[in-house]
């Protein structure tokens, strides 16, 4: 290892190898948190069986079953690192860091110390997490909102629980000083020509799931100070006895709505672009689109209530979150109708990056509408605390965020690595995730429905949940499907960044800016800076075609006179 | 068909990133004192009975008001030095950065005050939220300050060495910002805590 390439780990000032650091650690707790899902599905499939050949070797103390410790340890981690050490770090570090200096135009981003700063506290963070499975009681065990009591030293002592917590402090801070650099870059950095309603959907998804990480991380992290000060100083703010366990809820939801949607902006983003790029047509009303995502940026703020429907909040102000929440699908709904008319008598190529938008907007419609379920006071009494909600936010963050991040992933690992995907292994992946997401989260859905609690060790010791066991029995080997075709994707990953055949400057033939540089784009992005005469999908235009002949044209080129 | 805009230079420009960087910053920032203002309204709310409990003394407004007004004028002194430096005269901006650092010390020995008297009111940590929670967000506050003092004394020195000119005075420029946030939350954390 040289001095150079020890330097470029540790202190890199390209953008795009801060994007690399961000991406190989999201990839690696996304496997990690996967796993745990599998253990998850195991103990609900076949309840209190030895789990096959890694069983002794993960729970030694007896014949190979997951210990209902351990199972709460597993729901709680499984839920933490694909949030905020999977999920996030792709979607909101990766592929923003990487994708937009390039989109806009830029040679980095505003702040590029501050881009390294990000990933250290990111790093660090993971150290922590990490760290927590190897202390004395074990990882934290509270579930993934960390509610007290079950995260007071009453309901999970150890220093376990406590370190989870710290580490979602620096995950914080890194998710607020990565969201500054992202806010000010787009504000300032944007090419000349670029304006506002220029840039790339996916560009605006960014920005706005930017701007709620700015405003939001600092609640969660006064919700999580409060809760290390019971746990270390003896302090009794969330104590059931003196202090108020309600007001952690509070706190934690008015960061945890807009959470979500800072991991479904950029997704929506991503679609928005795709769905223009591989229908050969420009996308169908792009302010409209625009100003829908800025709709629901502002509602996502106003709508955490509907969280805690059932935690004795006054009917009156559930009313009022009820009604902001139902809103939220009057912009959704223009969002998914421009999808569709963006599509309609579109010249389509199905090509992988496709595949996998399209599949966002079926699987996102699934999991909106039955938000819309969960989103209702009177509906919300029945359905609260079952799998139901537990397959309505696997549908939304689980399927349509992590099939937007593959759809990224595929359309952009060619300008990331230089090399192609292979397409066939890509198609395969995409047609058993698909179903499977599908099959697995609508298991969770109709068990939710016939009443099944969530987080339950053993659900079928009580006998109304027992007439599901079947139910649970096929969604787990449903989800035994889903992992493997997992494997596809990564078989297919590794082995493309090896052998896949070299990528060509714009192997997708469109006109973001990204395409216009080589593959990879050297330091300093462009050769020249340049200069923006038109939106992000002016495709199949007429004159384009007649002066050019090609369907598309960069968003920096000039049409010859 | 390009609009004219005023001539700005390359460091202009960077500086005006600068700034619009650091409001980003400090607008994140400002939601970390609403939301540690909102926990101490929420808890109040949800306790039963008298505030703070029944037994407990409450810290009277007097020394919170003085340490606010010296906030207040910590932040005005930046101002001050900052609009100062702009026409270029960096002996005043030195003079006006050491009365920020001297309304900030008094701020912190203001608020030592404040701490000594609630433990005076208040028996023990565990006894009760009043406590807890003013030690808490004044603690946050105090913490700022103290970030501000440490700053505002490193921009003394390197105004003494001569660093700063009309032209070149950003890091007087952001710091001030940071004074009006830390005032401006100050007053903010006076009226909840100690007024209201």
């Amino acid at each position: 290892m040289s001095l150079g390439f020890a330097r470029r780990v540790l202190f890199p000032s390209d953008h795009k190898d801060v994007a690399r650091q961000f991406f190989w650690a999201g990839l690696g707790f996304l496997l990690v948190a996967g796993c745990f899902a599998m253990l998850i599905r195991w103990q609900l499939g076949f309840p209190g069986q030895p789990v096959p050949a890694v069983g002794k070797l993960l729970f030694p103390a007896g014949r190979g079953e997951v210990p209902p410790a351990s199972y709460m340890k597993l729901f709680t981690m499984h839920g933490v690192l694909m949030i905020f050490f999977a999920l996030s770090p792709i979607l909101n570090g990766a592929l923003p860091v990487f994708l937009i200096p390039l989109m806009i135009g830029a040679s980095n981003l505003a702040f590029p110390w501050l881009t390294r700063i990000s990933f250290w506290a990111f790093a660090l963070a993971s150290v922590l997490a990490l760290a927590s499975f190897f202390v004395p009681l074990g990882t934290a065990a509270s579930g993934w909102t960390a509610y007290p009591p079950l995260s007071s030293n009453v309901g999970m002592p150890g220093a376990g629980q406590t370190l989870v917590l710290v580490s979602l402090l620096f995950v914080g801070l890194s998710s607020i000083l990565g969201g500054v650099n992202t806010v000010t870059t787009v504000i300032r950095s944007r090419a000349p020509g670029m304006g506002y309603f220029r840039l790339p959907l996916t560009v605006w998804g960014f920005f706005l799931a930017a701007i709620l990480n700015v405003l939001f991380f600092p609640v969660i992290g006064v919700a999580v100070l409060l809760d290390i000060l019971d746990r270390t100083l003896g302090t009794q703010f969330f104590a059931a006895a003196g202090g108020d366990p309600i007001a952690y809820q509070h706190l934690f939801w008015i960061f945890g709505h807009p959470e979500v949607y800072i991991l479904i902006l950029p997704v929506w983003g991503i679609v928005g672009d795709l769905l223009a790029f591989f229908s050969r047509k420009p996308a169908f009303f792009y302010r409209g689109t625009v100003m829908s995502l800025i709709a629901i940026t502002g509602l996502s703020a106003l709508v955490y209530g509907h969280h805690m429907f059932v935690a004795g909040l006054s009917p009156m102000l559930g009313k009022a979150f009820m009604t902001f929440s139902l809103l939220i699908s009057l912009p959704s709904e223009l969002l998914v109708l421009s999808w569709l008319n963006t599509l309609w008598k579109g010249s389509i190529r199905l090509a992988t990056p496709m595949l996998f938008a399209l599949g966002v907007v079926l699987v996102f419609a699934i999991g909106g509408l039955t938000g819309i379920y969960l989103g209702t006071m009177s509906v919300d009494l029945y359905l609260h605390d079952s799998l139901w909600v537990v397959g309505h936010f696997h549908f939304t963050l689980s399927a349509a965020s992590l099939l937007g991040a593959f759809a990224g992933l595929y359309f952009w690992f060619p300008k990331m690595f230089g090399r192609c995907l292979d397409e066939r292994l890509g198609k395969l992946h995409f047609w058993i995730t698909l179903p499977g997401v599908i099959l697995v989260f609508g298991g969770l859905l109709l068990a939710g429905y016939g009443g099944q609690q969530r987080r339950l060790y053993n659900p079928f010791a009580l006998a109304y949940n027992q007439p599901l066991q079947t139910l649970g029995m096929l969604t787990s080997l449903f989800a035994y499907a889903l992992f493997m075709g997992q494997l596809v994707f990564v078989f297919n990953f590794f082995w493309s960044l090896w052998a896949g055949a070299p990528a060509a400057d714009n192997p997708w033939e469109v006109g973001t800016l990204e395409w216009s540089t080589r593959s990879p784009p050297p330091a300093g992005n462009f050769a020249s800076a340049p200069r923006v005469e038109r939106g992000p999908h002016e495709l199949s235009d007429p004159e384009v075609q007649q002066k050019l002949g090609r369907d598309w044209i960069g968003q920096a080129e000039s049409l010859p006179r | 068909m390009s609009e004219l805009l005023p001539y700005r230079s390359q460091r202009q420009l960077q500086d005006d990133t600068a700034m619009l960087g650091w409001l980003v910053f400090l607008a994140s920032w400002t939601m970390l004192f609403a939301a540690a203002l909102f926990a101490y309204g929420v808890l109040r709310l949800g306790a039963p009975g008298a505030w703070p409990s029944p037994g407990l003394g409450r810290v009277p407004p007097g020394v919170p008001a003085l340490a606010t007004l010296a906030l207040i004028a910590a932040a005005a002194a930046m101002q001050a030095g900052w609009s100062r430096i702009g026409r270029g005269r960096p002996l005043e901006l030195s003079a006006a950065l050491i009365l920020a650092l001297l309304f900030g010390l008094l701020f912190l020995g203001l608020e030592v005050v404040v701490w000594r008297q609630l433990a005076l009111a208040v028996i023990h940590l565990r006894d009760s939220l009043y406590g807890p929670l003013v030690y808490a967000v004044t603690g946050l506050l105090a913490l700022h300050a103290a970030i501000g003092v440490a700053a505002t004394a490193t921009l003394l020195v390197r105004s003494v060495d001569g660093e700063y000119s009309a032209a070149r005075h950003l890091a007087v420029k952001l710091w001030t910002f940071y004074w009006h946030f830390v005032a401006a939350m100050g007053i903010v954390v006076f009226g909840v805590l100690f007024w209201a």
